[in-house]
């Protein structure tokens, strides 16, 4: 059964309404902490409600989107946050060495798909199961292998968009680095290379011929801050095409790509 | 025996003017530049021979051209970054320049009426040697339909042109990572026409890779390239000093090019001029 309540957002100051559903009691009585995050994004920060495994309201806290998770606690994303997907049911991505569980329940699925690499666990219930889809998630899976020192619920939730927009194609070379990159975006930043931005003014026509809906002027002035901030507002064909411009752009040595430290 | 049609002739000779136009400022700049560097005297010995008499404002038709004449100057204004750091391995963002000049107009309709002109026997492939973003391999390989290998010393060049493949949708062209005079490591098919038609191959001793091509190609099968041969042998090509800066060596004569293939065992030499640049065919029977 699901019920509604009213959280304060301190950053925001007003109410948030809060759906509590049985994918997040479950969650929270799952948890070895008893409780689970409900993660609700915000312009520029998450509100994480902790909820316990009878729906009360345990706290919350405001975290910046750059801020590290904190280890040893599970997050739940709202099932309001999981209805715009049409492929993906349900995940569960667990890091073991960082002791964190982050999952979305669009239903209770009966049958997830598991795959386990190194230190991480990560479980997908599709609708569909098309042939490429086993390619999909291993990518998925590698880039999360790759990336799980900066992953963040919101870009988890970004690169989960991806999949469910594209997983129905064939999945390219490169889609891995661009999974991982987006994964990644919140501690990734870029620097325009100046001699290159010159020769960059030859290529210009071709480039945007084949990316029409990026430009340099958004890279140039958004260099030197968090990659997300290019990716935040964007629907996942504008993110697809905005990060593969990113990465035309780095093999071209316009950009060069930086860890936030 | 023409290997390229008039109108494309026309193309490189315009081009020519406007790199003709801009050597003074070229010899004014390097006069100038505190740096030394291994081809320096060589160069500006070859600006002497290649100077126009008068300066003169180049004929420009198209927004290519525009961008063409903005590319030689962009080379001038950024002599000491590439004598520093350019090397054919690593082009850093020089990678542009190449990309600009593969993805032109010209170059593109040079690469399809050459790809027209392949003879296509039952099996085997064809190769391009330094292959630098793919538009020469694509082109070919739209056209002739069969597979197309393109080997490509610097790595980001074959990313680039993977992605042009890709926003293609071109599925018969292989890119390789990998040295071009070491080409037979990476193929083990049969090979019926080879291309050294890209600009990268003027950086190159034009001598080894007629040598490499002869050793890889199939008896019956036809090479095709293209490279900036000296009208006589003590007169420099008009763009033998930019070529120089990207460390190009000192290009040999028509005549001697021509030995050369023969040499090799190459026979039905043919040699045409378009500008400063002389496309040759020549076939392995």
């Amino acid at each position: 059964m699901k019920r509604v309540i009213h959280v304060y957002c301190p950053a925001c100051k007003t109410q948030v309404p809060i759906e509590i559903d049985e994918s997040i009691l479950t969650s929270a009585k799952n948890s070895p902490i008893g409780m689970t995050g409900v993660v609700d994004i915000h312009r520029d920060h998450a509100l994480v409600i902790y909820i316990d495994a009878q729906g009360h309201e345990r706290g919350s806290r405001v975290y910046s989107l750059i801020a590290p998770l904190e280890t040893g606690k599970s997050f739940t994303i709202p099932f309001k946050y999981m209805t715009s997907f049409k492929n993906i049911k349900a995940f569960k991505l667990i890091l073991k060495d960082k002791d964190l569980v982050i999952e979305g329940y669009k239903e209770r699925p009966n049958i997830m798909m598991k795959g386990v690499l190194n230190k991480v666990e990560l479980e997908i219930a599709f609708s569909k199961l098309p042939s490429q889809i086993y390619e999909w998630f291993n990518m998925f899976l590698r880039s999360i292998d790759k990336s799980r020192d900066k992953i963040k619920i919101e870009t988890l939730y970004k690169a989960l968009q991806l999949i469910d927009s594209f997983c129905e194609t064939e999945p390219s070379e490169k889609m891995e680095n661009l999974l991982t990159l987006v994964l990644s975006s919140m501690k990734i930043t870029y620097k325009v290379d100046e001699r290159a931005r010159k020769y960059y003014e030859l290529v210009r026509p071709l480039l945007e011929k084949n990316y029409p809906w990026s430009n340099i002027k958004e890279i140039e002035d958004l260099q030197g801050k968090p990659l997300y901030e290019i990716l935040r507002l964007k629907d996942p064909f504008a993110l697809k095409e905005s990060i593969e411009f990113l990465l035309a752009l780095e093999k071209r040595e316009v950009i060069h790509f930086e860890e936030i430290t | 025996m023409t290997i390229i049609a008039g109108s494309l002739v026309r193309e490189y000779e315009n081009l020519a003017t406007i790199a003709a136009s801009l050597l003074p400022k070229l010899k004014e700049t390097l006069e100038n530049l505190d740096i030394k560097f291994e081809n320096k005297d060589s160069i500006l010995k070859a600006l002497d021979y290649v100077l126009p008499k008068q300066p003169f404002v180049p004929f420009i038709s198209s927004a290519w051209e525009s961008l063409f004449q903005k590319a030689i100057q962009l080379i001038i204004e950024d002599i000491p970054s590439i004598v520093e750091d350019f090397s054919r391995e690593n082009m850093g963002c020089v990678r542009m320049l190449i990309e600009f000049l593969l993805e032109s107009p010209v170059y593109s309709e040079t690469m399809r009426e050459i790809g027209r002109k392949i003879k296509i026997p039952e099996i085997g492939s064809i190769l391009e040697l330094n292959s630098g973003t793919g538009r020469g391999s694509l082109e070919v390989a739209k056209v002739t339909g069969r597979k197309v290998i393109g080997i490509e010393a610097d790595e980001k060049n074959i990313e680039i042109a993977k992605d042009y493949m890709e926003l293609e949708k071109v599925n018969n062209v292989v890119f390789i990572h990998g040295d071009p005079l070491r080409a037979g490591r990476y193929v083990s098919e049969p090979i019926f026409a080879i291309l050294l038609t890209s600009p990268i191959t003027w950086l190159y001793d034009i001598e080894s890779l007629v040598s490499k091509a002869y050793s890889l190609l199939e008896y019956g099968g036809t090479l095709y390239g293209s490279y900036p041969l000296r009208e006589k042998s003590d007169y420099p090509n008009l763009i033998e000093p930019i070529l120089k800066l990207f460390g190009g060596v000192t290009p040999p004569d028509k005549t001697k090019i021509r030995w050369i293939i023969e040499r090799e065992g190459f026979h039905k030499v043919s040699i045409q001029k378009a500008g400063p640049i002389y496309f040759f065919k020549a076939s392995k029977i």
